[in-house]
Parts: C-alpha cells; sequence; structure tokens
C-alpha cells in the first residue's frame, strides 16, 4: 500500500470568470522512504499541490488516498486529526510564531497529541533541538536566529508528532547556498528513516538528493525517477 | 495548556498597550456608570445644606422667610422630633382637612418609596379663626421620590406641601442634570463597546497568523477558537479588573473631596454590564472569524 495515493486528481480556479485548470487528471502514488522533489515554473500549481496532499485544500474531483483511506469526503476535523498525527509541514517563509521561544515553537504542536504526557513533551522537544543541532537556543526568539537557524526550527516543528509525510513548500526559497545545502541534507536523512517526503523547490541542486523528480507543466506532471 | 499561549499573548508590544487602553476604558465606563450615585451625592449634600440653612431661618423669624413657610418648617419640625428623624426632606404633609379613607391610606402606604404614613389632628388658623385639620405626614425614601407621592395626592384632589422649601430649584436641576447623566451614560456605553470592538479585532487580527499555524498543525476549529477566546478574555479580564480597582482607588482618595461617598463598583448591576461588554466582542468575534489555512493571504 502507498502511503499517498491520488486517483484522477483535478483541481480548477477561476480567475476572470475564466476557468483555469491547475491539476489535469492526476495519477500518482508517493511511497515512504523516498525524497520527492516537485518542480517546475511559477504559477505552474505547485503549492496548490502539496496543499492538497496536506489535506489544506481539495481537489476539485478525484481522490486522495493517505494509508488507503480516502480522505476527499472527510469533515475539517477529521483531516485536521490526520494532519495532526501523518503530516509535518515545512513552509518557505518558515512560519513560526514570533512570540514563542524556540522550545515553545516545537511544543506547540505536540500539545494536541493525546499520546503525549507534559514530561514526554519537554523530553521529545530537547530530542529535536538536538538533532537539528539547536540547544544552545532553546530559549531564543525567531527573531533572534538566522534564517537557516529558523528552518531548522521549522524542520523540528514538523517531525514533532512523528508523521510519516513531511511536506516542505519551498524550504529553502529564503536562504543561501550553504544552508540550502544543509536542510536538503536534513530532509534527505528523513526520507532515509522510512519518511515520506515532498519537497517544492526552484533549486536543481534538489535534484541531487531527490529519489524522484516530478515537474508540473501545464497541469500534468511528468515523472523521473533518478535511480 | 494554553500557558504558551497566554506567554506569547504578553509578549506582543502591542498587547501591552491595549492592556492600558482597557484599563483607561473600564476605568471611564465605570465611573460613568456610577455617574448617577455621583450625581445622586452631590445633590443630597446640597439639599442637606438648604435644609439646614432653612432651619435655621425658620427659627429666627426676622429672616426674610414668609410667614406660611416659617410656620409651616415648625411643624415639621416638631413632628420630626416626635418621630425622630432627622432628614425632614423626605416628609410629605397633606393640609386640606379632608380624610384620607382607609383605601387611599392603604393606597400610600404600599407606594414603592413610601416609608410610613401617620395621621394627625392639629389646631391650625384659618380665615374662620382657629380650627381642627386632620394632617397627614408621609414618610418617603428620599426627597427625590416625594413628587410620586404628591402626584397621586393631587390625582385625589388633596393638597399637599413637601418641605424643600427654597430647595424647589435644586429639585428642578437635579432632575435635568439627572436627565443630561443619563444620556452621557448610554453615549459612553456606546463608544466603549464600539473602542472594546475596534480593539479586540485587532487583537485577533494579530493572532490570526498564529491560529492558522494551529490549524495547519492539526488543532481543531474549536480548539483555535477556544484559544483566541480565552486570549482575549485575558487581556480584557486583566484591562477590566485593573480599571476597577484604579477607579476604585480614586473614588477612595476622593471620597473626602470630590464624590464625598465612594462609589459601589461592585454593585450587581455595573457587574452585568461589564460582563456582557467583555463577553460580546469575543462572541462575535471568534464567531465569524475564519482560521482555516486556505484563507491566509499570501505574501507577494
Ligand atoms: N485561491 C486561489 N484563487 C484563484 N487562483 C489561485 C488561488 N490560489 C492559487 N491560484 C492560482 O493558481 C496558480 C497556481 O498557484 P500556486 O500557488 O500553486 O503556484 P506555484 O507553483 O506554487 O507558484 P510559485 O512557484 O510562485 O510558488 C496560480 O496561477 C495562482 O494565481
Ligand atoms: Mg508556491
Amino acid at each position: 500500500m502507498s502511503e499517498i495515493e491520488i486517483v484522477n486528481g483535478e483541481k480548477e480556479y477561476i480567475k476572470n470568470k475564466e476557468k483555469i485548470k491547475i491539476l489535469k487528471n492526476l495519477n500518482l502514488k508517493f511511497e515512504k522512504g523516498k525524497l520527492y522533489a516537485i518542480m517546475g515554473e511559477s504559477g505552474s500549481g505547485k503549492t496548490t499541490f502539496l496543499n492538497i496532499i496536506g489535506t489544506l485544500d481539495d481537489f476539485k474531483s478525484g481522490k486522495l488516498l493517505i494509508e488507503g483511506k480516502d480522505i476527499s469526503n472527510l469533515k475539517e476535523d477529521e483531516k485536521a486529526n490526520i494532519r495532526m498525527r501523518k503530516i509535518g509541514f515545512i513552509f518557505q517563509e518558515f512560519y513560526l510564531n514570533p512570540n514563542m521561544t524556540v522550545e515553545e515553537n516545537i511544543e506547540q504542536p505536540m500539545y494536541i497529541n493525546n499520546q503525549y504526557d507534559k514530561e514526554m513533551i519537554k523530553n521529545r522537544t530537547n530530542e529535536l533541538i538536538e538533532t537539528v543541532g539547536l540547544s544552545h537556543r532553546k530559549k531564543h526568539f525567531p527573531r533572534e536566529l538566522s534564517g537557516g537557524e529558523q528552518q531548522r526550527v521549522a524542520i523540528a516543528r514538523a517531525l514533532a508528532n512523528k508523521p510519516d509525510i513531511i511536506l516542505a513548500d519551498e524550504p529553502t526559497g529564503n536562504l543561501d547556498k550553504e544552508n540550502e545545502t544543509k536542510i536538503f541534507e536534513m530532509l534527505k536523512i528523513l526520507s532515509q528513516n522510512n519518511k515520506c517526503v515532498i519537497v517544492v523547490s526552484h533549486s536543481s541542486k534538489i535534484e541531487q538528493y531527490a529519489d524522484v523528480v516530478l515537474k508540473i507543466k501545464e497541469g500534468n506532471i511528468e515523472i523521473n525517477e533518478i535511480s | 495548556m494554553f500557558k504558551n499561549e497566554i506567554k506569547s499573548l504578553f509578549r506582543n508590544k502591542s498587547n501591552k498597550i491595549y492592556i492600558i487602553v482597557f484599563i483607561f476604558l473600564f476605568l471611564i465606563l465605570n465611573l460613568s456608570l456610577n455617574l448617577n450615585i455621583i450625581i445622586d451625592n452631590y445633590y443630597d449634600d446640597k439639599m442637606q445644606k438648604e435644609l439646614e440653612k432653612a432651619i435655621e431661618s425658620s427659627k429666627n423669624q426676622d429672616t426674610a422667610f414668609s410667614e406660611d413657610m416659617s410656620e409651616l418648617m415648625k411643624e415639621y419640625l416638631t413632628y420630626a422630633k416626635k418621630i425622630n428623624i432627622e432628614e425632614i426632606d423626605r416628609m410629605v404633609r397633606t393640609s386640606n382637612g379632608k380624610e384620607l379613607t382607609e383605601e387611599q391610606q392603604q393606597k400610600i402606604q404600599n407606594m414603592q418609596h413610601v416609608e410610613s404614613i401617620e395621621r394627625n389632628v392639629e389646631k391650625i388658623y384659618t380665615i374662620e379663626g382657629l380650627s381642627d385639620w386632620t394632617v397627614y405626614y408621609i414618610l418617603v425614601d428620599s426627597w427625590k421620590n416625594c413628587d410620586d407621592v404628591q402626584n397621586y395626592l393631587d390625582s385625589i384632589g388633596i393638597s399637599s406641601y413637601v418641605n424643600w422649601g427654597t430647595s424647589a430649584e435644586i429639585v428642578e436641576n437635579y432632575e435635568k442634570i439627572n436627565n443630561l447623566a443619563n444620556i452621557i451614560k448610554y453615549t459612553i456605553c456606546g463608544i466603549s463597546l464600539l473602542v472594546l470592538f475596534v480593539c479586540c479585532n485587532n487583537i485577533i487580527k494579530n493572532e490570526k497568523e498564529n491560529a492558522k499555524l494551529l490549524n495547519v498543525f492539526g488543532y481543531k476549529e474549536r480548539k483555535i477558537k477556544n484559544i483566541l477566546f480565552i486570549q482575549l478574555l485575558t487581556i480584557l479580564f486583566l484591562g477590566a479588573c485593573l480599571g476597577y480597582l484604579v477607579s476604585q482607588v480614586l473614588t477612595f482618595a476622593g471620597s473626602y473631596y470630590l464624590l464625598k461617598t465612594s462609589i459601589n463598583v461592585f454593585n450587581i448591576y455595573n457587574i452585568i454590564i461589564l460582563v456582557m461588554m467583555i463577553l460580546l466582542p469575543i462572541f462575535i468575534l471568534t464567531r465569524k472569524f475564519n482560521i482555516e489555512y486556505k484563507s491566509r493571504r499570501r505574501k507577494l
């Protein structure tokens, strides 16, 4: 069973009273243990696609299956529950809470997870901060960190509830080359730890790390397996 | 559970400013809600002084007081002494010589502000000479409420006097100012509500991005709204409590000068209004607030 499966997925927007098909008749499968790179021109629908996989948006028609379960017709609250248990998000502009410390930012997703008690949250937070190498920045606020450090906090936060799927929308868009490499390496390690990692990126460097490259062009997706 | 959210709230500079705004708002609101009490206290005081003056002049007959008035004042004083009250400005006296029926007496007794009614036979000089009159003394809870009794007596054709003597003008003024105070009070309530709405709206707007982030993490809509609700409530409640405290300190300090009597900010009526003022904006705002990530406006 694939981690994510898309059957006949379609998406369109209405712009100036004109229907524009962003995604046409998609049939795709995503597996655990692989890193997928999604590429394409600006406005080609990469973010839209990623948001749909992340249950933050819906296909107009077609099915989205996560772990074999059709989630297209679930209620918002049920989708929220799936996001909590299964999906970690990483954004281009980091999207951290500016009024919370590094520690608090990482803790936040865990407070809705019934499987964790307070002690476990503290331990897991420390563990995550260590993995992204920010132990010395625990009590700092996002504005006191560099872009690369902020994105590492966001990665730690995305991993908080041990999701199987990691979705990253241009995670290195605001970073320099050196930090970009660091982040891509981290994402690669995650995929090697049996997670399904999907990364949207403009940087051709991602192709060095990806197992599969998907190119969106005029609503269609072209698949390139890199062996 | 909400500890981090509350903490983060106070790290936001603009929220600190809103707390200060709310302190002022609730202070002003509280004073204006108590405006009638403040005015009452002021007029009670003024009335008392006026009466003392009247009593003094009735004792020294050589003042400009009219014969009639001083006679009447004397009567009042005698009667007041008899029933042992000090504030004679609370008495209504009938003087037609007509008897009130049992029913009418009962009706007066049952009126809202009437404390007691006393029948008395007095010798009074009339044009024909000395004759026996039946006079009723009606004790009312405050000089402000003598009107009700007088209106009733008028309606059954019995003339009456309230012994405020020269202070009739004060009573008229009091009514005018009280009406004005009501207008001011409700205007301030309205403006406060508006300001509360605008402030709450901004506080929620500031938290919008974070709320949407919670939606991404998988917080259920209900939970996110609860968090927003608690955050707003914390700021508002803090502002309201501090505003209350400041107004209490002010009235305590001012009780010697301006307000004479400390106002009771913990009166049930005020508390109901304040609680409603706190809950209303929160209710409306959290209800219409869209926390879905989809609706997130992207930075361009
Ligand atoms: N809510 C919306 N309503 C209407 N059109 C939309 C909406 N969201 C996105 N679009 C349009 O859909 C197209 C795809 O948008 P999307 O954000 O997915 O592009 P993208 O590939 O992520 O671009 P970029 O690389 O610039 O981030 C764009 O033309 C955009 O204008
Ligand atoms: Mg995009």
